[in-house]
């Protein structure tokens, strides 16, 4: 069953230790991190990964460790999506209105379940 | 013919990097003294990036006393100088080549200038802010040959009595590496971003906050962000760094994004001249757009003070002020045909991108003899 989407995000000023969890809930391994609602940046395993050999507390706050330069999606483009996992292993992709803010995301399982209808 | 460079940051670094390039090309005998910031944790150790772009630091020298205040400051200008002159001695260099305007180069300068070692300036005569323009200006003093990026700034070091000959306009280095190509091109780009710009381009933006002024910041962002998003456009915004102030204007950015807004924290320098090239027009207050952007013939809209006393070609808008409709006037300005059209054929007041030619060249030439290490001042 899929998590509701306030599993896949966190708020700005959030901690590593609270991205780690919201992770924990949402299993994709990444969250989108949003400032009264809009979409700033996500925040990956590899980026918590990368925070903590730098040197980074579990406590230190997420700001400085988010990716601005993140790949978006404006519909569910199953096929786009499909070749941005096949290409940059991704395992969360959000879907953005116009404005920035999240109306949708499409997770790996999701990705794997639409090729798997396609061979099938 | 032995040359000593002296850098401290990575700011002179991309001036005199071209003219080590060429040095290594043509096997002349260069040393480097890397100091200050270039050997510092907090800053970056970015003497790993002097030698990831294959250049040997012959000379670390580690001067800065820590506290970040004035009078720290002050007396680590000391300590390099006591470490500088044994450099000095040692190498016996037929020129000692200094860059910019930082208290490193002063102490350089001192250093030559007390020897009786030649040495010469590179971005001799420009106007800067604070302590920097005032050592710069210092260092004109000091040292044997100027080399000036342009016309304006070669006047201006006559005029502080300085004898002509020794004022040589040569044009910024930085501009040899465009010039040379080193940039990525568009389809590299595409595909290494994949982002959806369209045939109309987009408009670059750079906005850094204003030391003086870092408490407007948050209003000036706004100004900016409402200025652009009122453009179709697509847009590249590239976030300042971590100068006091820059942090309100990261958040404007961020939270004025919609999705033709593709934001990029460090990008590699190749990368963003990629982007100044091929870009519609640069938005804000970055240097890139006054020194490096004539070269692509890219016009500038320019705002508020940060680069005020930058001697600037045709390509720039300058607005002075924050102000939404005074943006969007310049910014429709520098979309407009005619504008693009008007700078068909300007030339950079920066020079021709063969600066690091022109300074090797009259470096060889130049007699080190009693004209040269005997000043006069005409005034």
């Amino acid at each position: 069953m899929m998590s509701p989407l306030s599993d896949f995000m966190i708020n700005e000023n959030s901690t590593l230790l609270q991205a780690v969890e919201q992770i924990e809930r949402n299993h994709s391994r990444a969250v989108i991190v949003t400032a009264d609602e809009k979409v700033v940046g996500v925040l990956s395993e590899g980026d918590i990964l990368r925070a903590f050999l730098k040197g980074a507390n579990i406590h230190a706050p997420i700001e400085s460790f988010m990716v601005h330069s993140f790949k978006f999606l404006t519909e569910r483009d199953m096929p786009k999506a499909y070749r941005w996992v096949k290409k940059y292993l991704f395992t969360l992709i959000p879907v953005l209105d116009e404005n920035f803010y999240l109306v949708d995301v499409i997770t790996l399982s999701e990705i794997l379940d639409h090729i798997n209808h396609n061979i099938s | 013919m032995r040359l000593l460079f002296v850098t401290g940051s990575r700011g002179e670094w991309g001036y005199i990097r071209p003219l080590l390039k060429l040095c290594k090309d043509k096997q002349i005998e260069y040393y480097i003294c890397g100091t200050n910031m270039h050997l510092l944790p907090s800053h970056g150790m970015t003497i790993q990036e002097i030698e990831k772009d294959g250049f040997k630091v012959s000379d670390p020298i580690y001067m800065s006393l820590d506290g970040h205040s004035r009078f720290a400051m002050a007396k680590s200008l000391g300590v390099f100088q006591l470490s500088l002159i044994d450099v000095v001695m040692r190498l016996q260099p037929d020129w000692i080549i200094l860059a910019g305007d930082r208290g490193e180069q002063l102490v350089g300068a001192i250093a030559g200038a007390y020897t009786y070692t030649p040495v010469a300036h590179i971005q001799a005569g420009e106007l800067s802010g604070n302590i920097d323009g005032m050592t710069r200006h210092a260092i004109g003093k000091l040292v044997h040959l100027h080399f000036a990026s342009n016309r304006d700034a070669g006047e201006r070091l006559i005029k502080l009595g300085e004898e002509p000959f020794r004022v040589k306009i040569v044009g910024a280095p930085q501009l040899d590496e465009l010039i040379q190509g080193n940039y990525t091109s568009f389809d590299d780009l595409r595909i290494k971003y994949e982002l959806p710009l369209g045939n109309d381009g987009f408009i670059l933006v750079i906005q850094h906050p204003v030391t003086e002024e870092y408490e407007k910041s948050e209003t000036q962002i706004q100004a900016t962000v409402a200025a652009i998003n009122s453009f179709k456009t697509p847009k590249v915004w590239i976030l300042p760094n971590n100068d006091a102030g820059s942090d309100p204007i990261r958040q404007g950015i961020l939270k004025g994004r919609s999705v033709n807004t593709f934001v990029f924290k460090n990008l590699p320098r190749s990368d963003y001249l990629g982007f100044l090239r091929l870009c519609a027009c640069i938005v804000g207050n970055s240097s890139l757009g006054i020194i490096e952007a004539p070269t692509f013939f890219i016009p500038t809209v320019n705002i508020g003070r940060r680069q005020q006393n930058r001697f600037r070609g045709s390509n720039v808008i300058d607005v002075p002020e924050f102000e939404f409709e005074k943006i969007t006037a310049g910014i429709r300005l520098a979309l407009s045909t005619e504008f693009k059209k008007s700078l068909n054929r300007t030339e950079n007041p920066y020079g021709d991108g063969h600066s690091s030619e022109r300074i090797l060249e009259i470096l060889e030439q130049t007699p080190k003899d009693s004209k040269l290490l005997v000043k006069q001042l005409t005034f």
